[in-house]
């Protein structure tokens, strides 16, 4: 306090020097308040890693919101993408094979109708674009992926299993003759062979399995017919028969195992004029106006004159108890009996040359 | 231990550091609530004080160590007892005193309830006590920045650097800040104690 200093100031420290001498000289902090405090600490700092966590995630959750929905989207699609797959192969257990391709030879005796099974007609009024589309997909991926698993577990004894057989169709009965002797028997799978044992789902499942193997012989020949086109721009492209399914089973004697034998017949195929802008263009691609054409273009394309220029096809999967699953891309070999591997229910035998199934 | 260094551990949250720091700073803050204001008692200075260590254990983290930690602590326990005061001040305007229970609270085997007087306690009845309440009452009529800087240098007894670093303002921008506040302050005393009787003289 100096000398010159204002009256204001002097009563200041007045004021605050008797309030300090009425107060204790050395207050100590209650309990009670003490306790509190610590509380409020423990309750501010001790926390402070799981609040900067928390705090972390407030900041961030958003974001981290928007690339987990964006990786599970990711996982749904992969999922969905391999789901058919295994599904349809689990499904093949009991339904035949898709057909993914045919590939040109020697053109065979025209066959006769068999059985009624999915005309191309029935498919039309039955598969919308949109579905068929997402069927075909479907169909080139298990197509793809099949063979390769096929070959890579596949050992050698088993790789000659249906490598030359016969099929032999008498009715709804199914019978393949292996080179080695070993016969399989079965039956035919389609829609209007299936009894009361089957459930809607089946039903359906092999409707579904129908439409995508003519979808897939169809789509194939439409792909494949540029490069045919190209060099024989007269020609015409016709189905000659009728697809169908089939399962068999029975005792390989070479390898002494049972083998289930699940598939699908494909009939040959003819050439057909004008087939690049009619049928050889999918025919769920094909706008309404065009039926009319296209049914004419079938009619005619039907006729016995039509020579066939694609042979008769098996695509099957054979599966060796305790072994590897094969795949069977067989087509019918030139010396075949007429009309045995196309149309099944004129022959009661017809040897077909397994090929080696495609990657 | 340094004082960054107990900051530093309470930072941390260490609890001993806590209570070093309560030991260290608990009778400077509730001392200097006390001599605030002769309207305050100690039970008032100590529940002001908690209020002003609470507010530290959630801010210390914004305590920037730019001034000393006891000019950081008294500001705010200077600011806590300027709002305690206008708290009871309202509270005395709309008549709202605490009520006290009729029952005397025996029949629980509990002491008797001793309400604090609204008369003023020994202390105030002094004259020194007087107008000791006399300026409290011209500081309430000050400006927020004005009465912090007056209550820092005159009761907390802080020197013009150790306000400056705590105001953050350069020490002659403080000396001058502080005697325009004295002025003002002057002026409001003298009609304060004119109205009172005491004489405008006295300032």
């Amino acid at each position: 306090m100096s000398e010159d200093e204002r009256q204001i100031e002097k009563l200041l420290r007045a004021a605050a020097t008797a309030r300090r001498t009425d107060a204790p000289r050395d207050p100590a902090m209650p309990g009670p308040m003490r306790t509190r405090l610590q509380v409020e600490v423990t309750r501010v700092f001790s926390p402070k890693m799981e609040a900067a966590t928390s705090g972390w995630l407030a900041a961030f959750w958003p974001r981290l919101a928007l690339a987990a929905t964006v990786v599970l989207a990711l996982a749904v699609a992969v999922f969905h993408d391999r789901a058919p797959r295994e599904t349809s192969l689990a499904q093949q257990q009991q339904m035949p094979a898709p057909v993914d391709e045919l590939e040109p030879s020697p053109p065979p005796t025209p066959a006769a109708k068999p059985a009624p099974a999915m005309t191309p007609e029935a498919l039309k009024a039955e598969q919308p674009l949109a579905e068929a589309e997402a069927l075909g997909e479907r169909l080139d991926l298990q197509t793809r992926s099949a063979p390769a698993r096929a070959l890579a577990g596949a050992s050698a004894p088993a790789a000659e299993v249906l490598q030359d057989f016969t099929l032999e169709l008498a009715g709804e009965q199914v019978e393949i003759t292996d080179a080695d002797g070993s016969v399989y028997r079965g039956n035919v799978a389609s829609q209007t062979r299936f009894g009361a044992g089957y459930s809607d789902m089946q039903r359906f499942q092999v409707r579904e399995e129908a439409a995508k193997q003519v979808t897939q012989v169809q789509r194939f020949r439409s792909d494949r017919e540029e490069s045919k086109l190209n060099a024989d721009k007269g020609a015409e492209t016709q189905l000659a028969g009728e697809a169908f399914a089939f399962r068999a089973t029975g005792r390989n004697l070479s390898l002494d195992k049972n083998i289930v034998i699940e598939g699908t017949y494909a009939p040959a195929a003819t050439i057909a004029k004008g087939g690049k802008d009619g049928f050889a263009k999918n025919k769920r691609d094909a706008a309404p106006e065009e039926d009319a054409a296209f049914s004419q273009l079938r009619a005619r394309l039907a006729a016995p004159s039509s020579p066939p220029l694609l042979p008769s096809r098996i695509i099957a999967r054979a599966q060796i108890t305790n072994g590897p699953e094969v795949t069977i891309d067989a087509v019918a070999a030139p010396d075949s009996v007429p009309g045995a591997a196309t149309g099944p229910s004129v022959a009661p035998s017809a040897p077909a040359k397994t090929t080696p199934a495609p990657e | 231990m340094s004082e960054s260094a107990l900051l530093s551990r309470c930072r941390a949250g260490d609890a001993d550091a806590w209570d070093e720091l309560f030991d260290q700073f608990y009778g400077v803050a509730t001392r200097f609530v006390f001599q605030l204001s002769s309207d305050l008692t100690w039970e008032d200075a100590e529940e002001i004080s908690q209020e002003t260590f609470l507010s530290v254990i959630r801010n210390l983290g914004a305590f920037n160590g730019q001034s000393a930690f006891q000019t950081w602590l008294l500001r705010i326990a200077a600011n806590k007892a300027h709002d305690h005061r206008q708290r009871a001040h309202a509270a005395k305007r709309g008549g709202g005193e605490r009520p006290i229970p009729l029952s005397t609270g025996e029949a629980d085997g509990l002491p008797p309830v001793d309400p604090p007087s609204p008369l003023p306690g020994p202390d105030a009845l002094l004259a020194s006590a007087e107008t000791g309440a006399l300026v409290r009452e011209s500081l309430d009529q000050l400006d927020t920045a004005c009465r912090e800087i007056v209550e820092l240098r005159y009761f907390a007894d802080l020197s013009y650097e150790e306000i400056a670093a705590s105001l953050r303002l350069n020490p002659k921008t403080v000396s001058s800040r502080l005697s325009r506040c004295l002025d003002r302050l002057e002026a409001v005393a003298r009609e304060v104690f004119r109205r009172e009787g005491c004489g405008g003289s006295r300032v």
